[in-house]
């Protein structure tokens, strides 16, 4: 067959070549495990924790920083602006406060970011103000 | 803390993941088609012309899967709104993270293909900048994801989506050359060279594949279960196993019946092969998923 080279092929996968081949691939496997999704440890407030009082502020830690393309912070008469804009911000810990009274009724957070190695995430938690 | 779900069933996240498995289509077709194209210099002529125009085109339609990508991250990103894709704020957040070094990295293979085309004097050359443009995309692939600060999982990667690359790409041309009432031998010819290659691709296709899931998996056979993508996985595998199956019928039964010249061999390979087209796409599609899936490695 023309452009084949003569027995190159039959050789190259022998069974001794292939096993040393794969041999190679899974001595790659003793690489420590790194770099796993974030996750929350933690919110603020809890999630679905009852408030007496309105918060001061709203915030969530993650274990792995995330750089902030939204947070959000929705109530009973809607999206409730935030002091400051938290977007762009690769941290562990983002926060955010309120720029009005919260008044009372059930109210969430949602959470939007890019994390280092690319991958996009979301979340949200919940809480309520008691009348 | 039980893992974070990376993705909600809205039409953005969707639509990213259709996007990211079009990307990953077009762009390993565009990758294996130039392997392909090294590997089997015997091609027909009216053949490799074909398979040279569909790897540019192939390349055009990766570009655009990427910028539409970079557009619907944007989109996600900002809450899901069609304003939030157009932010510039939002579209640099974007740039600057692994995903805009995918961006520019398969940009630049994707365009370096067209290297393949050089001929005369500057054949050599097109050899050398092939193979740039291969690594430039592939290496694309490992940039983003699990496999980003690793080193050793990303060679895993490179080496077992170049496999499935060329897989890929070399079943459209041998489709094509069996769908062709051509009188001499050079179909078989190609098939029998195909196979031959087969038994070291599908090794280092599974062996790279089941590597890199026991490290995504880390190392807990009951995440196949337990973990959303442990359960995406299971699926990602089942298709693989079909793909494999169809593959080795192909090459211990198929292929050595039309070498006997047994009536329908010719169509039960084309049938086969369109088989095996289809169940790449499934898998394109759920390696998009599990890409938007937090994996319960570490």
């Amino acid at each position: 067959m023309s452009g084949e080279p003569k027995g190159g092929w039959r050789q190259r996968l022998a069974p001794r070549v292939v096993a040393t081949r794969l041999a190679m691939v899974w001595l790659l496997l003793a690489s420590p495990l790194l770099l796993a999704h974030s996750h929350v440890v933690a919110t603020q407030p809890a999630d679905g924790e009852v408030l007496q009082q309105a918060p001061s502020s709203i915030a969530f830690e993650l274990d792995a920083p995330l750089r902030l393309t939204r947070f959000a912070l929705s109530g009973p008469q809607g999206e409730v602006p935030l002091t400051e804009n938290p977007v762009g911000g690769m941290a562990k810990r983002h926060e955010g406060e309120p720029a009005q009274a919260l008044p009372p009724g059930d109210y969430r957070v949602e959470w939007r970011g890019i994390a280092e190695d690319g991958h996009t995430m979301s979340g949200d938690y919940r809480f309520s103000i008691r009348e | 803390m039980e893992a974070l779900t990376l993705v909600g069933l809205e039409p953005w996240a969707v639509g990213r993941i259709l996007c990211l498995a079009g990307f990953y289509a077009s762009a390993l077709l565009a990758v294996g088609g130039v392997m392909f194209r090294f590997a089997f210099p015997a091609l027909p002529i009216g053949e490799t012309v074909v398979l040279e125009r569909g790897v540019l085109m192939a390349a055009g339609v990766g570009i655009g899967m990427l910028l539409l990508l970079w557009l619907l991250q944007a989109g996600y990103l900002g809450g899901g709104s069609l304003t939030a894709a157009f932010d510039p704020v939002l579209l640099g957040i974007v740039g600057e993270s692994a995903q805009g070094e995918r961006l520019r990295l398969a940009l630049a293979g994707l365009l370096l293909l067209a290297a393949m085309r050089l001929k005369g004097r500057l054949r050599s050359a097109s050899h050398a900048l092939s193979g740039v443009a291969v690594v430039l995309v592939l290496l694309a692939f490992a940039r983003v994801g699990h496999t980003r600060g690793d080193a050793g999982q990303g060679f895993l990667l490179i080496a077992h989506l170049a496999m499935a690359a060329f897989w890929m790409a070399a079943l459209p041309p041998l489709y094509r050359l069996l769908r062709q009432d051509i009188p001499d031998d050079s179909p078989l010819s190609q098939l029998r060279r195909f196979s031959r290659f087969g038994g070291g691709m599908i090794a280092l296709l599974l062996s790279t594949g089941i590597a890199l899931a026991v490290w995504l998996l880390g190392g807990k056979v009951a995440a196949l279960w337990q973990f959303a993508y442990g359960q995406v996985l299971v699926l990602k595998l089942a298709l693989v196993g079909a793909l494999v199956g169809l593959g080795a019928c192909n090459r211990w039964w198929l292929v050595p019946g039309l070498a006997r010249g047994e009536r329908h061999a010719r169509r039960r390979l084309r049938q086969s092969i369109v088989g095996e087209i289809v169940l790449m796409a499934l898998i394109l599609l759920v390696a998009a998923w599990l890409m938007n899936t937090s994996a319960p490695m570490g």
